[in-house]
């Protein structure tokens, strides 16, 4: 024991508080740093001096500035923000979808097909008037273009969850080699693990970043006894110590758009993210829309295949001359069956009705068809064989691109169709109102537009016969839908399952939400920095290193007396 | 502001958080209910109120919809009106032209003034042509659905119908289809009564058959059906689907089981399996069997099918009519008016094509399949006309049901077609040469047979009278089974023109009363233009009994405008009732949508200054909170 022991015990204690002091420093400069956990000096007395009869200490010194987290909470933290982030995405893509689907105040396609509905019964009121027909037509094309739009848009966005994809891959990538980069770091800071838990900056650097990984995919971290971490995003690992996996994005396409499928850079597994905005991103992008796309294509089908297998065997003001058919088949001797057509056909047949102007008269051939044993050159075959030997100027062909055509060489002999149980007509486009298969390519046939006459409102009783339109004014109340739904029902289903997922999307949103605030503020309140607190230890500390300093003062009086006396 | 429930320590970021948190929602809140105040409707998007969503739009639907049908029903009742006018300037037409006719028909009236009274019913004529062809819009009213040309038009002293019977229907209700029109056949007589064919055509069977015309047209219900051998074999045969009798007998032999052919002699389905003893039943309720008229029991090796009778289709084969015996190919003529067209059968095969050889030969006739699908009729689109159908080398007219023996002609075509007219109670009385007689009511009695029938079943008539139509003379003859003095003699009673209809009124001695030839016209219109033409001829020609006849016709006219003109009105009432009906749905349907979708104004209003006094309260709140802190009060 001496007095300069005494003299490095002072300077032990000087050193100890000015070490807490800039702690504490430290503390109020990241008070607002966003992932920052306050860190607390630990002192521990330096080891006493045996003097037999009792043990003299010897000052202080600082064991561990340590950095106040619970890891079991920061874990539930990210697996929150991982939720609220998926959650986000949805509510967002619902949103986006709902604008889509735009029939309150009047619009979207409940209100197209109303209207084109609505015409098709002024056509019934006046038949033989050409602006009625006119009205009709433009009443399709309205729908039509409805129904391309909506399509358009739900390609749009699924374009644009693409993008944002591929934009948040890139941040997975980059945000799995910074942590990787970190671990490497913190594993030489640590001398791989002996001093575990002091490179405390660097570890909150990493939480952060795991952190926002998580908000873009849900992840599981694991810590290695080296001070590492391991990522896994579900089973596969993005990273493992100082290695990180890249994700890549290949491109591959679904009919007319081009999209990126995500995979590992190293094995070219695909990734398939579960929880995260990435999750809620292709979620969206592969099931949500593709799905809502179909349901669209499905009302527009039906609203093709019903109302051309009425047009189609319906009769305008004026008969048909020509007539070429909308879908092209690949191989003219193919059986029907087998010719991908893109409505149902089954064994049945059709009329043809050939009528000569001059005196109305109306002579009728049925044309059979067996789907399994007949092919498209077979059909011409046999319109040849009946209709075209009874009437020399009734000829039919298939074309060079696979159409059939049927046409008379006389205007004074005219044709037309009549009952089609085999469906075939509307399947091989004949004489259809519209034409196209979905909402992508509805469109009003070409020859009604040119030719309004054509549209067939009757059913050859005259031009005030309006049997067909009436017919396919039936259509709006006809469960043509798998459940017995009319075009409409069908329709409000879908835009009210719509509804309760936007609704259940924002409602889960809201609650997420809180429940992310509440695990935040638990976090907060344990790793946050409160200034208050933070000015009341700077206190206790800067009145520690004053008596410090005056003990030191005293020890130095001590010594001068000692010196001065000698 | 929410507080920290559980938590002990609070940060200033916590703190800072929390208000933003609370700041934004309020924000949020507000411009919800600025959307909700400015739009004037509580739902913003689908999400907000799904269902609410869902209904709103669907009664927008409703709602427009019914819109529409209001319009339909608007169109209706102005094309309505429109007919009803004309209807009643046209029966004035017809009371004028029997007054004109009851004038002339007088003693009084001389050749002179019968000239002068022709002139105006030739004008009558013009002026009911054009009542007859008026248009509304660009639709003439009364041509069905041939609404683009005249429908009645000259020809010579005829007037022709070029329209049809069809009466334009309009949707106005959901599923609601109303006829708004009145054919030119109702109101007018376009179109005659049917040349009679009462002949059964009864086709065979063919494989193309479509089994939706069998059994009258009725069709038969497709299902499983189960044919069991008698010895235990059992086979499910399922007929769902098939669409001819060719796919019907390809199904059930496709079995294997059991072998099915056409049955020409009983004109239906046969089937057959050796040493079987056959059973055919329904399967789940189906109808299937009975329907081929196969379901039968125990039938032994060889189960032999019920006559299935198909109904005529225009591409039904005219070799398979009558019960496969067909048609002579000579053909026939129509003689209709001066007009007159022979139709040459031969190398006709269809029904459509002989159709086609009727309706093409330019006589105003028109040939059609009968509704129930079992016969051809004819009808004359001529007034003024009779149309009669005319046997050539064979009997193709006869088996067609044209023509039919003057015994069984109905007394509608006898007297040139103006029919044997009746009154309610006796219409005449016959009294043989003891003195003694009865009185014969014809009414009810369709044909000539008919007539002769009443007479000599009658209670009273026992040994007195014998009436009998004489055979290729078409006339009636009477004789005097009591061989008394006096004269046998008819009488009319009642006023009723009967008898002489019948061409026997008048007296003879001698035994025998000889009817004068009844000259069983062809059909007839019987329209009003019918009656015009013949009044007018009648007129020129001075002939009494044909100004009758014409009156006749005349009467018969009015009562169809009559009947037109009551039909009109009870259509008008339907569509008045239809109207109001749909204007209360609408108002329903607009207060559903109010109700459910509609802003309530007050109290989304008091809502919004709510939400603004708690904004600013949390605003000043939070701002004195973020003052506070101990470094204002501890000197560092």
């Amino acid at each position: 024991m001496s007095l300069f022991s005494s003299l490095n015990m002072a300077r032990l204690a000087l050193g100890a508080h000015q070490t807490a002091i800039q702690t504490i420093g430290q503390n109020i400069a990241n008070a607002t740093t966003e992932g920052y956990a306050r860190q607390r000096v630990q002192m521990t007395p330096t080891p006493s001096d045996d003097l037999v009869f009792a043990q003299l200490g010897t000052g202080v010194r600082v064991s561990r500035i340590e950095r106040i987290v619970d890891e079991h909470l920061e874990s539930t933290l990210r697996d929150s923000r991982s939720d609220l982030s998926n959650l986000t995405e949805q509510n967002r893509i619902w949103s986006l979808t709902e604008s889509i689907y735009n029939d309150l105040g009047g619009g979207g396609l409940s209100a197209a097909m109303g209207g084109f509905f609505d015409a098709v019964q002024d056509l019934s009121l006046n038949p033989d008037d050409p602006t009625a027909r006119a009205l009709l037509l433009q009443q399709g094309e309205s729908l039509a273009e409805t129904l391309h739009f909506m399509d358009s848009r739900i390609r749009d966005l699924r374009a644009g969850l693409d993008e944002d994809l591929q934009g948040s891959v890139l941040d997975v990538n980059r945000l799995s080699r910074e942590i990787a980069a970190l671990n490497r770091a913190i594993i030489a800071a640590e001398d791989g693990g002996i001093n575990r838990d002091t490179a405390n900056d660097l570890r909150t650097r990493r939480d952060v970043l795991l952190g926002t990984l998580a908000e873009q995919v849900d992840i599981r971290v694991l810590e290695n006894s080296t001070g590492g971490v391991q990522v896994l995003a579900g089973s596969e690992m993005l990273v493992f110590d100082g290695r990180s996996r890249e994700l890549t994005l290949v491109p591959t396409s679904d009919g007319d758009i081009s999209l990126h499928e995500v995979r590992f850079a190293d094995d070219g597994a695909r990734f398939q993210a579960v929880g995260g905005r990435l999750d809620a991103l292709q979620e969206g992008r592969d099931a949500l829309l593709p799905d809502l796309r179909r349901e669209l294509d499905e009302i527009a089908g039906r609203m093709i295949s019903e109302v051309n297998a009425i047009h189609s065997t319906g009769e305008g003001l004026t008969r048909l001359s020509e007539i070429l058919s909308g879908t092209a088949v690949t191989d003219r001797n193919a059986p029907l069956s087998g010719a991908n057509l893109p409505f149902s056909i089954e064994d049945g047949g059709f009329t043809l009705q050939v009528v000569t102007e001059a005196n109305g008269a109306r002579e009728s051939f049925r044309i059979d068809i067996d789907t399994a044993g007949m092919s498209l050159a077979d059909l011409a075959e046999q319109v040849n064989l009946t209709a075209g030997a009874s009437h020399s100027e009734i000829s039919a062909a298939v074309t060079a691109d696979g159409r059939l055509l049927i046409r008379s060489s006389d205007p004074g002999v005219t044709f037309t169709f009549r009952d089609d149980d085999s469906g075939v007509l509307t399947a091989l486009g004949i004489n259809g109102l519209f034409t196209g298969t979905n909402a992508r390519d509805i469109a009003v046939s070409d020859t009604l537009l040119a030719d309004a006459s054509l549209v067939s409102a009757g059913s050859g009783g005259g031009p005030g016969d309006n049997t067909s339109a009436l017919e396919i004014a039936a259509l709006r109340d006809k469960g043509v839908f798998a459940a017995g739904n009319t075009f409409e029902g069908q329709y409000l289903a879908l835009i009210g399952e719509i509804g309760v997922h936007a609704a259940e999307a924002r409602n889960h949103l809201s609650n997420q939400g809180a429940i992310t605030q509440a695990i935040q503020n638990q976090r907060e309140s344990l790793s946050g920095v409160n200034i208050d607190e933070e000015a009341i230890s700077l206190i206790t500390y800067q009145r520690a290193y004053q008596a410090a300093a005056r003990f030191l003062s005293v020890i130095d009086q001590l010594l001068e007396t000692l010196i001065n006396s000698v | 502001m929410s507080g920290f429930p559980g938590i002990s320590r609070v940060t200033d970021s916590m703190v800072s958080g929390s208000i933003l948190n609370s700041l934004q929602r309020n924000l949020q809140q507000m411009a919800a209910s600025e959307r909700s105040i400015a739009t004037g409707r509580s739902i913003g998007s689908l999400g907000d109120a799904p269902l609410a969503a869902r209904r709103t739009v669907g009664w927008e639907r409703l709602l427009e919809r019914n819109q529409q049908y209001g319009d339909n029903i608007t169109a209706g009742m102005s094309r309505l009106s429109a007919t009803e006018s004309s209807l009643a300037e046209l029966e004035e037409m017809i009371v004028h032209a029997r007054e004109i006719a009851l004038g002339q028909v007088q003693s009084t009236a001389t050749e002179g003034t019968r000239q002068n009274a022709a002139v105006e019913v030739t004008h009558l004529v013009e002026e009911a042509i054009s009542l007859a062809n008026r248009q509304f819009g660009d639709r003439f009213l009364f041509g069905g659905d041939d609404v683009s040309q005249a429908p009645f038009s000259r020809v010579g002293t005829f007037v022709s119908y070029g329209g049809d019977a069809t009466e334009g229907k309009i949707e106005i209700a959901q599923g609601m289809l109303f006829a708004a029109g009145i054919s030119g056949v109702r109101a007018f007589g376009g179109f005659s009564a049917s040349l009679p064919s009462s002949i059964d055509l009864d086709p065979n069977l063919s494989l193309d058959t479509p089994v939706s015309l069998l059994n009258d047209g009725r069709g038969i219900g497709l299902g499983r059906i189960e044919v069991r051998d008698g010895s235990g074999g059992t086979e499910t045969i399922d007929l769902t689907g098939v669409k001819t009798i060719g796919d019907t007998l390809d199904r059930i032999n496709a079995s294997g089981f059991v072998t099915a052919a056409l049955d020409a002699s009983r004109n239906g389905i046969s089937l057959s399996m050796a040493g079987a003893d056959l059973s055919v039943t329904d399967l789940n309720g189906g109808t299937a069997a009975r329907d081929l008229g196969i379901a039968q029991l125990s039938a032994g090796p060889s189960l032999g099918g019920d006559d299935l009778d198909p109904s005529i289709r225009p591409l039904t084969r005219v070799s398979l009519l009558r019960d496969g015996l067909g048609v002579d190919p000579d053909g026939f003529t129509i003689q209709n008016g001066n007009l007159s067209a022979g139709i040459d059968l031969t190398g006709v095969e269809t029904v459509e094509q002989l159709l086609n050889a009727v309706n093409t030969a330019g006589v105003g006739a028109l040939a059609r399949i009968t509704a129930d699908g079992r016969r051809i009729e004819i009808v004359s689109s001529l007034a003024g006309a009779d149309l009669r159908v005319i046997e050539g080398t064979g009997q193709s007219g006869a088996q067609l049901g044209f023509i039919i023996p003057t015994d069984q002609l109905p007394l509608a075509q006898m007297h040139g077609g103006f029919g044997v007219p009746s009154v309610p109670g006796s219409d005449f009385r016959v009294t043989a040469g003891d003195g003694t007689g009865f009185d014969v009511d014809v009414t009810g009695a369709i044909t000539l047979a008919d007539v002769v029938d009443r007479i000599n079943t009658h209670p009273d008539n026992v040994g007195v009278i014998f009436a009998e139509v004489v055979a290729g003379e078409d006339r009636l003859r009477l004789r005097d089974l009591t061989l008394g003095p006096d004269e046998l003699r008819v009488e009319s009673r009642n006023g009723s023109f009967a008898a002489s209809g019948l061409r026997i009124d008048g007296s003879s001695t001698g035994g025998i009363l000889e009817g004068e030839p009844l000259e069983p016209g062809g059909i007839r219109t019987n329209s009003a233009f019918d009656g015009f033409a013949l009044l007018a001829r009648g007129l020129q020609a001075s002939d009494v009994p044909s100004i009758e006849s014409a009156l006749r016709a005349l009467d018969g006219a009015h009562q169809r405008i009559l009947d037109a003109r009551a039909e009109v009105g009870s259509r008008v009432r339907r569509l008045e009732i239809s109207e109001r009906r749909n204007q209360l749905e609408s108002l329903e349907t607009q207060e559903w949508i109010s109700l459910e979708s509609d802003t309530d104004l007050a109290e989304a209003i008091v809502k919004f200054n709510r939400q603004q006094t708690l904004y600013q309260a949390a605003l000043q709140t939070s701002a004195s909170l973020m003052q506070q802190s101990i470094l204002d009060y501890i000197g560092i």
